[in-house]
């Protein structure tokens, strides 16, 4: 699994009841009693909210598409695999459609540590408080890199310790992780 | 990390006693070096230098340095301080602020006079220091704005703040005018509130960023020092308003006890031109 399977992963399990976004994954069978036009709707509802970029572009997901093959979900994978696919670019096929996924959920990280805030529509990047010297950032890429241990991923933790250090906006800090996040276990 | 860099003109026409400006900016960790040129009233026009900051020499473990050249009162002239630092803590998105503890050691050299009038002197004085900080930040208000063809949550008020308590060793120049080393405590809270609406412009391929466009900034210092019950005080407060990203506009005033000898009693207003080199 990687970033953005994870992130297509959380949405699912928030509409199944499971809020975390720090857990390890696990394809869980979906309920069979959950009405799954019901689930793909709200999926769609929620990536819609959420306005992920793939910047400039938005990524939307059709709920058409993602209902159309509802009836066959029978693990929490499945869907996670249905929602991605069912992402698209309005501008056009050229977008890579599963970096917004996982700019978003990094994003959605950063600011719960930082911010202690849950994200709903993504962010416009931001500096880091004034606050936040070079300590307070090395704390952040300990916490960051836990994080994503804690979600079966992988990421390289020195070199993100090393680059914590020039981090002034949010955009810098979800860029070391974009680029240093390795797939996990699946 | 980011570099601050401060050219001050302290009118004198705004200090009415004294000019001893607590130069080093409060709170702020990043680096930082100011030039200042100030006239005391009925004096010349003097300048100084103020710089603060460290430099991560291993994980953990930090040089500082703080330094604060030229600004002169009567028993307190200049000090300057470079130290070893290790640093531990944790951040933890399931608790309401974040915490750690800085460890210090070094030196610190003052240039001070006995009592007003006397000759001055130049002292170097190991120091050691604890301090635990607790720090936090919120966005107090937020909008959802259409950029870029799509809509976009942009922070536009927000709340950060720190909390400390250290306790420290100091070389100090008693009321008796006897230097002897006293061990202080020195609660401290810093808090910005900033307005941020505004954004750098947006470009097809990056994304555009926030900037602070007015903070607003507070500081309330407690100096005690242990055994002979002395207290003294300081707060210092600024708002900055930023025309751009990197350049803005400082109106600060200060007033109260700034250094360990707890004798020169400071109040200053200022504007400053702020440039940030990022």
């Amino acid at each position: 699994m990687e970033l953005p399977q994870y992130c297509a992963y959380w949405f699912v399990r928030r509409r199944l009841g499971v809020a975390t976004d720090n857990q390890l994954p696990a394809d869980d069978p979906v309920d069979p009693t959950v009405d799954k036009s019901e689930l793909a709707a709200s999926l769609a509802t929620a990536v819609n909210r959420a306005q992920m970029r793939v910047w400039p572009h938005v990524i939307l997901v059709d709920p058409v598409r993602l209902g159309s093959d509802a009836a066959q979900w029978k693990t929490v994978f499945a869907v996670r695999d249905a929602l991605l696919l069912s992402a698209y670019s309005p501008e056009g096929a050229d977008v890579k459609v599963p970096a917004a996924f996982a700019d978003y959920i990094v994003t959605r990280w950063i600011h719960r540590y930082v911010w202690k805030v849950d994200i709903g529509v993504r962010p416009l990047d931001k500096p880091l408080p004034n606050n936040y010297g070079g300590q307070e950032k090395r704390l952040l890429a300990e916490a960051l890199n836990a994080t994503v241990h804690q979600c079966g991923l992988t990421v390289n933790a020195e070199a993100a310790l090393g680059e914590s250090g020039a981090w002034k906006t949010v955009a810098t800090v979800r860029q070391t992780y974009l680029k240093h996040v390795k797939s996990g276990r699946d | 990390m980011r570099s601050v860099w401060v050219i001050a003109l302290i009118w004198s026409a705004l200090i009415p006693g004294v000019a001893s400006a607590q130069l080093v900016e409060p709170g702020e960790y990043d680096q930082f070096v100011g030039v200042f040129l100030y006239r005391p009233r009925d004096s010349a026009w003097t300048g100084a230098v103020a710089s603060k900051g460290s430099r991560e020499l291993r994980p953990q473990l930090e040089l500082e340095w703080q330094g604060d050249y030229g600004s002169q009162s009567e028993v307190s002239k200049n000090s300057g301080a470079l130290g070893l630092t290790y640093n531990f803590g944790a951040t933890s998105w399931d608790t309401p602020f974040d915490w750690r503890v800085a460890l210090s050691g070094g030196l610190e050299h003052q240039r001070a006079a006995q009592s007003a009038g006397a000759d001055v002197e130049n002292r170097l004085n190991p120091f050691g220091a604890g301090k635990l900080i607790l720090f936090g930040a919120r966005p107090l208000q937020t909008a959802v704005r259409q950029i870029a063809g799509a809509s976009a949550d942009v922070t536009t008020v927000e709340f950060v703040w720190v909390v400390d308590a250290s306790l420290q060793t100091a070389d100090a120049i008693h009321p008796d005018n006897r230097t002897a080393q006293r061990l202080f405590l020195s609660p401290s809270m810093v808090a910005w509130l900033s307005v941020i609406p505004a954004f750098t412009a947006p470009r097809a391929d990056i994304e555009p960023t926030q900037f602070y466009r007015v903070v607003l900034k507070s500081e309330l210092v407690l100096l005690a020092a242990r055994g002979d019950g002395m207290s003294k005080a300081h707060w210092d407060a600024s708002a900055t308003y930023f025309l751009t990203a990197a350049n803005g506009i400082m109106v600060r005033h200060f007033r109260g006890y700034f250094d360990h000898n707890l004798r020169d009693y400071k109040r200053v207003t200022s504007v400053m031109l702020v440039w940030k080199f990022q």
